[in-house]
């Protein structure tokens, strides 16, 4: 017995030697569960009295649907306006074109209110175009979010089409295919990948968005971030904005679940 | 003549950034049936040749004709010509028969030819079995089958191929040259350019050759004229690796290191001699009974490779300062030490004069 225990013991301990390198993954996961999860945790415990409420009333439900409506439709719309920029940057050749991919980049690091705030001077009721109301509704988060979050498209974009071998966009040719079938045939499948990510991206950052939507101000336009906002910070319903924070997180995690997913089978399927 | 390029120049770049001339000044023309290998060392514009034909590059000057109408000013995909090119380039989200359908859709052929075209192509190539496979599963040699397959079903008058073998391991490479000669006598009527830095697969699958370097044609003949009389040092050394050794001429005679070449007549402007490794004799350095036609070179040996069925020596010539003489000596043959002695044999048949290099 006491053989047999003192040879266990030296097997653990020459692993544990061995894979000794496995603590280093404790202070990170330290600095998470304090700085991330714990928060969270606590959102959930305040929530838990509230649900009954909140899931039941109509203004949750309503700000539910404005917020899938909005991101899935400015998801489209970043696809299509990227797709075609993306495109064209990539295989017209126009002199400027890198300035404009470099215009691309530089977008990424402005904030998204920004654009809300410009807008106002264009749509708003006293702007250029004098489109009074355009701004108050949900068209305008729309447009806004679709001008913003372009560019999150077109940069894996533009780094999948610069990777496509010209002898293949050379061979199509030869066999008869006119540009329009080369880029629906050959472009487009070949960097479906990168609109995947791109596109995905771009529905999870629009689903959260909250400065846009905030500085346009559309009294018909409450998503669910700003109805946290609402109740948290304007009504002191601190239960129910928790509640709203729960379900916004859930949806961000299962978005970004089926994401992983859909990548990660990709990549290993083209290993 | 199916295909015809006359004084094709290609420049690339522009004012800013310098011009580079990438083919300077290029005529070819090929015949219906006819093979022609477009031979040279990498840069010496044999792919922007082919390119030039397919219409992928846009010459600068000068005229291409297919099956005598003027095609210089067409897009690629008016053409009809069928590519391959060194990686492929299948499309690697349509599977094997899609691959090979692909131009006869572009085509808006109706669906039951379609199949029944790319069936007779997939047999052809001997991938019937792999119609529903992806390009990432099949190997280097499938997937060069199936560009094949792919060039060849919207049935071209012309078919280019640019290096189709560089991508593959040396006894695949053999495999594939074998089946491209059966290829050639599946489709005895088309054109076909083949470019290539490999003199063998040149010389294996060639009615012509034409000798590229420097972006222009250096020579272009049929493929065992060009090799059995090289009408210039390049195409002598890059076509087969011909020994040039300078020659100097003495009362009618020509000379090499002082050793008279009997029975080889001097010829204005040729001043190298040329003979393939493979003619020249090595022997003992020993008094020699003098009756046959050869010319005898004293030198001595500075390496041998030994490469199977036969070893490269390497000999210097006395009195030729940095001329060196390869041999290939065959494996029943003894192969004499390193620093010996010999007496290199040049049978005069195997001799001819080329001009040497201009600047």
């Amino acid at each position: 017995m006491a053989v047999e225990a003192l040879g266990a013991t030296v097997v653990v301990s020459s692993q544990r030697r061995r894979d000794g390198k496995w603590l280093w993954v404790l202070p990170p996961l330290l600095v998470i569960a304090v700085l991330v999860v714990y928060p969270l945790v606590l959102v959930a415990i305040e929530s838990i009295p509230a649900w009954g409420d909140v899931v039941g009333s109509a203004e949750f439900r309503d700000a539910l649907v404005r917020t899938v409506q909005i991101a899935v439709s400015s998801t489209v719309g970043c696809l299509i306006v990227g797709t075609f920029l993306a495109v064209v940057i990539s295989f017209v050749p126009f002199p400027g074109a890198r300035v404009v991919a470099g215009l691309v980049d530089t977008m990424l690091a402005l904030p998204s209110f920004l654009v809300a705030l410009s807008f106002t001077f264009i749509y708003g009721t006293t702007g250029i175009l004098r489109a009074g109301g355009f701004l108050t509704s949900p068209w305008a988060v729309v447009l806004a979010e679709v001008t913003f979050y372009t560019p999150f498209v077109m940069r894996p974009l533009l780094a999948a089409m610069s990777r496509l071998p010209q002898a293949q966009l050379d061979v199509a040719a030869s066999l008869g295919a006119g540009p329009w079938r080369v880029l629906r045939q050959v472009v487009l499948p070949e960097v479906r990948p990168a609109l995947v990510a791109g596109g995905s991206l771009t529905l999870l950052l629009t689903l959260n968005e909250f400065g846009i939507v905030l500085f346009l101000g559309a009294k018909g336009t409450t998503t669910l971030p700003m109805l946290v906002h609402t109740k948290g910070i304007v009504m002191f319903d601190y239960p129910g904005a928790c509640v709203i924070a729960v379900v916004q997180i859930a949806l961000s995690l299962g978005l970004y679940a089926v994401l992983r997913m859909a990548l990660g089978g990709r990549r290993a399927r083209l290993d | 003549m199916t295909v015809q390029l006359e004084d094709v120049t290609v420049h690339f770049g522009n004012k800013h950034s310098g011009r580079t001339c990438a083919l300077e000044g290029f005529d070819l023309s090929v015949a219906a049936g006819e093979t022609v290998a477009l031979l040279g060392p990498s840069g010496s514009g044999k792919s922007t040749a082919l390119k030039a034909v397919a219409g992928f590059v846009r010459p600068t000057r000068g005229r291409i004709r297919l099956g005598g109408n003027d095609v210089t000013d067409l897009p690629p995909a008016r053409r009809g010509i069928g590519v391959v090119v060194q990686q492929y380039a299948l499309f690697p989200h349509l599977r094997v028969a899609d691959n090979v359908a692909f131009g006869l859709r572009a085509a808006r052929k109706p669906k039951a030819e379609v199949s029944r075209r790319v069936g007779e192509m997939l047999e052809m190539v001997g991938m019937t079995a792999y119609g529903r496979r992806f390009p990432r599963e099949l190997s280097g040699g499938q997937q060069q089958r199936v560009a094949i397959a792919r060039a060849l079903a919207i049935q071209p008058s012309v078919l280019l191929l640019d290096e189709p073998l560089a991508a593959l391991d040396a006894q695949l490479r053999a495999d594939m040259l074998g089946e491209l000669q059966k290829l050639r006598r599946e489709v005895p009527d088309i054109a076909i350019v083949y470019v290539t830095h490999d003199q063998s697969e040149a010389l294996a699958l060639a009615d012509r050759i034409a000798v590229m370097r420097d972006a222009r044609l250096v020579d272009i003949a049929p493929a065992a004229e060009l090799y059995a009389a090289p009408p210039s040092a390049f195409t002598a050394s890059f076509l087969g690796g011909a020994n040039l050794l300078p020659v100097s001429v003495d009362e009618g005679a020509v000379k090499v290191a002082g050793a008279v070449v009997p029975g080889l007549k001097p010829e204005d402007g040729k001043s190298l001699l040329c003979i393939r490794p493979h003619a020249i004799r090595l022997e003992p350095p020993e008094p020699a009974n003098a009756v046959e036609d050869v010319a005898r070179l004293v030198g001595r040996v500075v390496a041998a490779q030994w490469r199977g069925a036969s070893s490269q020596v390497t000999c210097l010539v006395d009195g030729l300062a940095d001329v060196v003489v390869r041999v290939d000596v065959p494996a029943d043959r003894r192969v004499p030490e390193l620093g010996a002695a010999v007496v290199m044999v040049l049978p005069v048949e195997a001799c001819s004069l080329v001009p040497a290099e201009v600047g």
